[in-house]
């Protein structure tokens, strides 16, 4: 049986329902830079109707369930391209070092040394009687050595650097992980007492995405709302907790492994993934390089040199040109820095003959390196070339990626982003229906007042 | 399609930093004139430039090394030229013995011989930018010199320290060219000088020089002027060399040009497009981007 109480209480479930709403909206306008932050919206449903003789009587609205709007399918999808945009974005920045270092094409890189190098060979061809064009092979030669050194230095300190860098973001992935955790049995408690805790969830994809730019995660969600966060196979976060990672050296480089097993971690993207492959593989691979064309350099030269004579009585001859093995420590040897007229032009012993200067010189031809298949100049512009290639590789993946990234996030964003527009207008809304609730208060207040104002007579 | 406000200042932020990046690239093409700053703008490219360069080092290289040959064998004529013109005298003197038949004239003919032999002993010694240049590789010890063979008679002699070597340069790429004739080949070792000794010591005991005399200076002669025609084809070849590094390296240049400096029409063109397109964007962004319904709620 239905009566003004009733009426009444419908005009009171109105007004909270609205107030609710305009809570929601007031939640959606103050986060609306917030990032990661999904706009929520209040599911209003209707009470159960009353049987009356006549039919159906409504009773009003009751706010249900608050849920955000958000569509799970694009996070993925974020969250993998953000690893393979985390690798290049570690290149980027380590490999525009390298090629920095690298100076070319510049009349200061290591082929132009290279080249001004041979050609004081050939200055000494012109005048194998001289003393002062020893000096400036001489010269011309440490300043080789010197490039090597700088090139060899400026990489392997990059690589040392990358060491920190690569614990720094260890730290951070167990940080994320122990907070995704927390998050995660924020979130399963409270879905247990019924609910969906928007705000919750949101922060715990915020804290996934950190975490899938810095390593190749995959994530999964069970029926009750809890997410395994794992790496390469090993979980990383999951309802029983966060598992801490460390690095550990290995003769193949650096590994991630788990703190406690120790299982290594198999990464494959993200920044961490990326800085593994250059410390690990790229750099080690440009320095053994660097390594060999020295040390193609140090030997062919010597093995000439050896067989020629410098100027002197009697000649003096089977001395080295360079000490060292490699790109560390090549340099021209002791011998000569001290007597530079041990450099050898003459291949008779003749001080007019130019013959092992020549010969010197026929090295820029020789094919000594990659199984005698490149000469030292060629196998150094492939290595040059090498770097500039993977970084512009590295810079086209970014850029794709960047692009791809946002065009999902508009797509994200168009589903979960507050518009300020649409939350003025909902607020309108809100109120509208508002004060239409409290006039139907006023107006039911009235009534009463009216039946209590009868009077029997 | 909802869009919303954090959508739009997103894309207007994206496309402005897409346009300053290739505005600041295109800066950095016209103002340093070239369109390859790092290897991994166009590794292909980078790869080619550092050839091309080394190219031209080399070349550089080359053509100073053809220039001072050409500088050694010009020298090496000149002697050679002298020597010639020396033993033609010497061939009149000759002629002259034969046809007068007094011992006084001899005597003066000698001398004469005598002198000459000196001055083809020091143009056999002549020097280019403090090198021996008729010694072979032994650049270093004077070729040639007098010599008394203790007798008894005692007699006189010449003396060569040289070698038969001869001097290379390079001039090209897995290329050399001679720029020396020894005084081995140019004046028989010392042949030249033992037909000279020869024709004095003749004169000076007051006899003819015999036919076999004459014919070692007719030869001697011959050798030397077959030498610097040998010389002057050195040289020439040595110019054709120039010519064609010179070729060489105005080739290099263009290759080089092209792969590594900026198409300034082109990149001036761009550069104004880009500008203009950013002068659009911000233009649209600063009167769009502010507008909300709140600017109508009153």
């Amino acid at each position: 049986m239905s009566g003004l109480s009733t009426l009444l209480e419908t005009a009171r479930r109105a007004l909270m329902a609205q107030q609710v709403e305009m809570s929601v909206t007031g939640h959606n306008i103050a986060n609306a830079s917030t990032a990661g932050y999904s706009r929520q919206r209040v599911n209003l449903v209707e009470t159960p109707a009353l049987r009356e003789s006549y039919g159906f009587l409504g009773t009003g609205v009751v706010s249900d369930q608050i849920t955000r709007l958000r569509d799970s399918f694009l996070d993925r999808q974020v969250w993998n391209g953000n690893a393979t945009m985390g690798d290049a974005t570690s290149q980027q920045a380590i490999l525009s070092q390298i090629e920095a270092s690298f100076n070319e094409p510049s009349s200061a890189g290591l082929s132009s040394a290279m080249t001004s190098f041979f050609n004081s060979f050939q200055d000494l061809a012109l005048h194998p009687e001289e003393s002062s064009a020893r000096n400036s092979v001489l010269q011309q030669a440490s300043l080789l050595s010197g490039n090597f050194h700088r090139l060899h230095d400026e990489i392997t300190t990059l690589r040392t650097s990358m060491t920190e860098d690569v614990n720094a973001k260890v730290t951070q992935i167990n940080q994320l992980s122990s907070e995704i955790s927390d998050l995660d049995g924020q979130i399963t408690s409270a879905r247990a007492t019924g609910g969906s805790p928007s705000d919750l969830l949101d922060q715990r994809d915020q804290k996934i995405e950190e975490l899938s730019s810095i390593a190749n995660i995959s994530v999964s969600e069970n029926q009750q709302g809890s997410v395994m966060v794992s790496i390469g196979g090993v979980v990383i976060a999951s309802r029983s907790g966060p598992q801490n990672l460390r690095v550990q050296q290995s003769p193949a480089g650096l590994q991630v492994v788990t703190e406690k097993e120790g299982v290594q971690v198999a990464l494959a993207g993200g920044t961490l993934g990326g800085d593994l492959a250059l410390t690990n593989s790229t750099i080690p691979g440009y320095v053994t390089r660097l390594d060999q064309l020295a040390g193609a350099l140090i030997n062919r030269v010597n093995t000439v040199h050896r067989g020629g004579f410098g100027l002197g009585t009697p000649p003096p001859t089977g001395q080295d040109f360079f000490s060292g093995t490699g790109a560390a420590d090549i340099d021209v040897s002791a011998a000569l820095q001290a007597d530079p007229n041990g450099v050898a032009a003459s291949g008779t012993g003749a001080p007019g003959d130019n013959s092992v200067a020549l010969a010197i010189v026929g090295i820029t031809n020789e094919p000594l390196l990659q199984g005698k298949s490149l000469t030292l100049s060629q196998f150094y512009n492939g290595l040059v070339t090498g770097v500039g290639t993977a970084l512009n590789n590295a810079n086209s993946t970014s850029d794709t990626q960047q692009l791809i990234h946002t065009q999902l996030d508009n797509q994200r964003q168009a589903v979960s982003a507050v518009s300020i527009d649409e939350e003025m207008t909902n607020l309108i809304k809100y109120q509208r229906a508002f004060d239409a609730a409290a006039r139907l208060v006023s107006t039911t207040n009235d009534m009463f007042l009216t039946i209590l104002g009868m009077k029997t007579t | 399609m909802r869009i919303t406000e954090g959508m739009m200042a997103g894309d207007f932020l994206y496309t402005i930093n897409k346009n300053r990046a290739q505005i600041n690239k295109l800066e950095i093409d016209l103002a340093s004139g070239k369109r390859l700053q790092k290897v991994s703008d166009d590794p292909t490219a980078a790869d080619a430039v550092l050839r091309l360069n080394a190219g031209i080092d080399r070349n550089d290289q080359y053509q100073k090394n053809v220039t001072d040959g050409q500088g050694v064998l010009a020298q090496t004529g000149s002697s050679l030229d002298d020597m010639g013109s020396l033993l033609q005298e010497v061939q009149s003197i000759v002629v002259q013995a034969k046809d007068g038949d007094q011992t006084s004239v001899m005597g003066s003919l000698a001398e004469r011989v005598d002198q000459l032999l000196n001055e083809a002993v020091s143009l056999a010694n002549s020097k280019f930018n403090g090198k021996f240049i008729f010694g072979g590789t032994q650049t270093t010890a004077q070729p040639y010199t007098l010599v008394t063979n203790p007798g008894p008679p005692a007699t006189q002699g010449v003396a060569y320290a040289g070698n038969a070597e001869i001097i290379h340069y390079p001039t090209g790429e897995s290329l050399v060219q001679q720029v020396s004739v020894p005084g081995s080949e140019a004046f028989g070792g010392t042949a030249l000088f033992n037909s000279l000794i020869r024709v004095r010591d003749t004169l000076r005991a007051g006899q003819t020089p015999s036919t076999d005399d004459a014919n070692a200076v007719a030869a001697a002669l011959d050798t030397v002027t077959q030498t610097a025609s040998k010389a002057g084809s050195l040289s020439q070849s040595l110019d054709n060399t120039t010519v064609h590094l010179t070729n060489q390296k105005t080739q290099l240049q263009v290759l080089l040009s092209a792969e590594q400096d900026t198409d300034v029409a082109e990149a001036s063109l761009n550069l104004k497009q880009a500008q203009t397109m950013l002068d659009a964007a911000l233009a649209s962004g600063a009167q769009i981007l502010p507008k909300s319904l709140l600017d109508f709620l009153k």
